[in-house]
């Protein structure tokens, strides 16, 4: 039962947070790193385990009003104030296109360096950008998913600024006409924080291309290299931009808002939506002021988050340092902050007092993105069930909503739930099952669940064979892994081994007469009032069938020939 | 540039606020084109934003020259825009030509290209080592 104390676990305090890393790790992740390798549905549960007991402790929810300071004034009074923050997300996700935004060189993560790149993406002179459909599909896609209004007609600008990483000394980007403003994000807050809906408006979502990457390599304290290198694989490679509005109030809500982002960019296809990688980069605008007052105080830009847990407790710290500053009297400076992951807190990276002038104008190069009323109508039909309308199918099946929430967390968990439930499963055992002994053995073989051999149907079909007595619960926890590992029907792998269960009265009763006959010591002890001695029959019992025997029919059975 | 020209006309929607190099007299800002003027660009702030250096006697020689550029393209405040709604982009597209499919091609020039970048490390570009300051 290994595995349902983990679940007490993952009940517990700070779980959610780990569900959410576990995601966001992903299965090739989890083997890199070496922590708990697992499926994402075993993750979750498992890391939990291993979590919970060292991070537990310190983790709590934090409520909206922040803190309350409070402070003796000149004549004795005491006066308090109570902050509350404000914090707006700008999230990057990186699409999953086979090539980039503007010209045919592969997109994918991994190459050599330099190894996709062309006139287009390097910005050499007459290359002309042409857009790819699926980045105009993704942008739509992720546009009605966010309930937000889609442009019919959207247009590129050029974004210029100088680094680098950025060979045409501007990045294309969308300026005043995103291909989709107006929408929100539905959030369910987890159990352990008490809970509760949220809705949080997003502004904008719009299509732009990434930068390449800057590597600082050769440490210059050492070898004195006034030199970094290139690698422009990732130049142009797409993004959409989702800009939140300044709706959340807690590190609590601004991780379920980007972890609901990623489900959703997930559930959509578009995105792998990887922190660790940088397929989703968080940057977090926070500011704190007075509860009840309306303006807005200065605000901070937090980037450097690679995980939604480090994302709750950059801004937590933030929260706390800018508090700190007000109340001893010092103004907050606007600028951009990291956060540092080994010391736990942010560092200024650079103020932003001049603000960067980007000159924007609209791109020459490429004509506006004109979509058909027809095209979206036809995308939002082919929309896939998304996590919030699947959290409330869960729901309504009588799962609860911790049982929701973390079977609706992975896309490929949910999609194989679902498949169960499609040939007939009872909904609570393959919530069950799949959280449970399948996730621990996920685990411990480092698998992830679309790699498990086991299939939707088998699943289905061991659960229907304890269902109909024709297994014990405990031969299918036994037959699981070799299911998991070598795929196969349940029902042979209980034929072929002579697992099922031995529910025939006169085969019990022929096999407890011998048990008797062999025991008569017992049997004698047992008539004389013994009767805790009832075990040692079952248990030999249990012995002689290999676990096999009814337990229900064997108990009766043995207790008639007992006491009669 | 482009600034000047679609800042101060009714070519683009109202709500469109580009931030220029070149300040806008109030009155092309707002509404009436056709009577607006177009201030004289700051070389000296051109110059930071493009990352040049100019001398002081360059920036005398150049500022009559981009004047007279910008003055040329002042022109067009003169055209009476009242009733013409704002567009994007002049002329006719077909939506349907203006996208790819999301199919891979190489490059096949690409180690010629690599080659004519000024100065390389192995398999990366190498660039002189600039601080994060002016990145996005
Ligand atoms: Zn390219």
């Amino acid at each position: 039962m290994a595995s349902w104390r983990c679940l007490g676990l993952a009940r517990g305090v700070g779980a959610s947070i780990l569900f959410r890393e576990a995601a966001a790790l992903g299965g090739l992740k989890w083997k890199r790193t070496g922590m708990a390798t697992a499926t994402a549905a075993g993750a979750p549960r498992v890391t939990s385990c291993l979590h919970s007991a060292a991070s537990s402790a310190r983790r709590e929810a934090r409520p909206a009003a922040t803190r309350v300071m409070t402070k003796e004034s000149g004549g004795g009074a005491v006066t308090t104030t109570e902050y509350e923050a404000v914090i707006g997300i700008e999230t990057h996700v990186q699409l999953g296109t086979t090539t980039k935004a503007f010209c045919s060189c592969p997109s994918q993560y991994g190459s050599e360096p330099n190894a996709n790149v062309c006139p287009v993406c390097m910005g050499l002179p007459g290359a002309l950008p042409v857009l790819n459909e699926v980045v105009v599909e993704s942008g739509v896609k992720l546009g009605l998913a966010l309930q937000a209004d889609i442009a019919l007609k959207s247009k590129f600008d050029r974004k210029q600024y100088f680094y680098p990483d950025l060979p045409k000394g501007y990045q294309i980007s969308q300026f005043d006409i995103p291909i989709a403003e107006k929408g929100f994000i539905d959030v369910d807050l987890p159990v352990e924080f008490g809970g509760g809906h949220r809705r949080f408006g997003v502004t904008r979502v719009h299509m732009e291309e990434d930068a390449g990457k800057l590597i600082h390599a050769g440490n210059d304290r050492l070898s004195g290299s006034s030199s970094s290198q290139v690698d422009l694989n990732r130049a142009g490679v797409p993004l959409l931009e989702v800009v939140s509005e300044p709706e959340m109030r807690t590190g609590l809500e601004a991780a379920e808002y980007a972890a609901e982002l990623q489900r959703m960019v997930r559930y959509l296809g578009i995105s792998n939506g990887n922190m660790q990688e940088g397929s989703m980069r968080c940057d977090v605008n926070i500011s704190i002021r007075p509860m009840g007052r309306e303006q807005f105080g200065t605000k901070v830009e937090i980037k450097n988050m690679n995980s939604f847990s480090a994302m709750q407790k950059a801004i937590e710290f933030e929260i706390d340092r800018q508090i700190a500053l007000l109340e001893e009297g010092d103004k907050i400076k606007q600028e951009t902050r990291l956060w540092e992951e080994g010391s736990q807190r942010t560092i200024s990276m650079r103020s932003k007092e001049g603000l960067a002038d980007y000159r924007y104008f609209p791109e020459p190069d490429l004509p506006e993105v004109i979509l058909s009323q027809e095209y979206i109508d036809t995308t939002r039909a082919n929309l896939p069930e998304l996590p919030d309308a699947k959290r409330r199918r869960y729901e309504s099946l009588g799962l609860s909503m911790q049982d929701t929430l973390v079977l609706a967390n992975d896309v490929d968990v949910a999609a194989f739930f679902d498949e169960v439930l499609a040939k007939g499963a009872d909904v609570k055992q393959a919530a069950n099952w799949i959280m449970g002994d399948m996730a621990a053995h996920l685990k411990n073989i480092k698998m992830t669940i679309t790699e498990a051999k086991l299939t939707p149907a088998s699943l289905a079909e061991l659960i229907s064979l304890i269902k109909d007595g024709t297994i014990s619960g405990k031969i299918a926890k036994e037959i699981l892994p070799e299911l998991i590992e070598k795929g196969g029907s349940a029902k042979e792998a209980v034929e072929s081994k002579g697992l099922s269960q031995i529910s025939d009265t006169a085969t019990i009763e022929s096999m407890v007469d011998k048990i008797l006959a062999d025991n008569m010591k017992q049997v004698e002890a047992y008539r004389g009032g013994k009767t805790k001695l009832q075990g040692f029959f079952v248990g030999q019992a249990m012995k002689a069938s290999g676990g096999r025997v009814n337990p229900g029919l064997l108990n009766k059975i043995l207790m008639a020939k007992l006491n009669g | 540039m482009a600034g000047v020209v679609q800042g101060s006309c009714k070519m683009l929607p109202s709500r469109l606020r580009l931030p220029s190099i070149f300040r806008l007299s109030r009155s092309a800002a707002t509404t009436t084109c056709a009577a607006s003027k177009v201030d004289p660009p700051n070389i000296a702030h051109l110059c930071e934003k493009a990352r040049l250096t100019l001398s002081p006697e360059e920036v005398k020689d150049f500022e009559p020259q981009i004047g007279r550029i910008v003055d040329w393209f002042a022109q067009l405040q003169e055209i009476d825009l009242t009733d013409v709604p704002p567009a994007i982009r002049v002329g006719e597209i077909d939506p349907t030509k203006t996208l790819r499919p999301d199919t891979p091609k190489t490059f096949a020039d690409r180690e010629a290209m690599l080659a004519s970048a000024p100065d390389r490390d192995g398999p990366f570009l190498k660039v002189p080592k600039i601080m994060k300051e002016n990145q996005e």
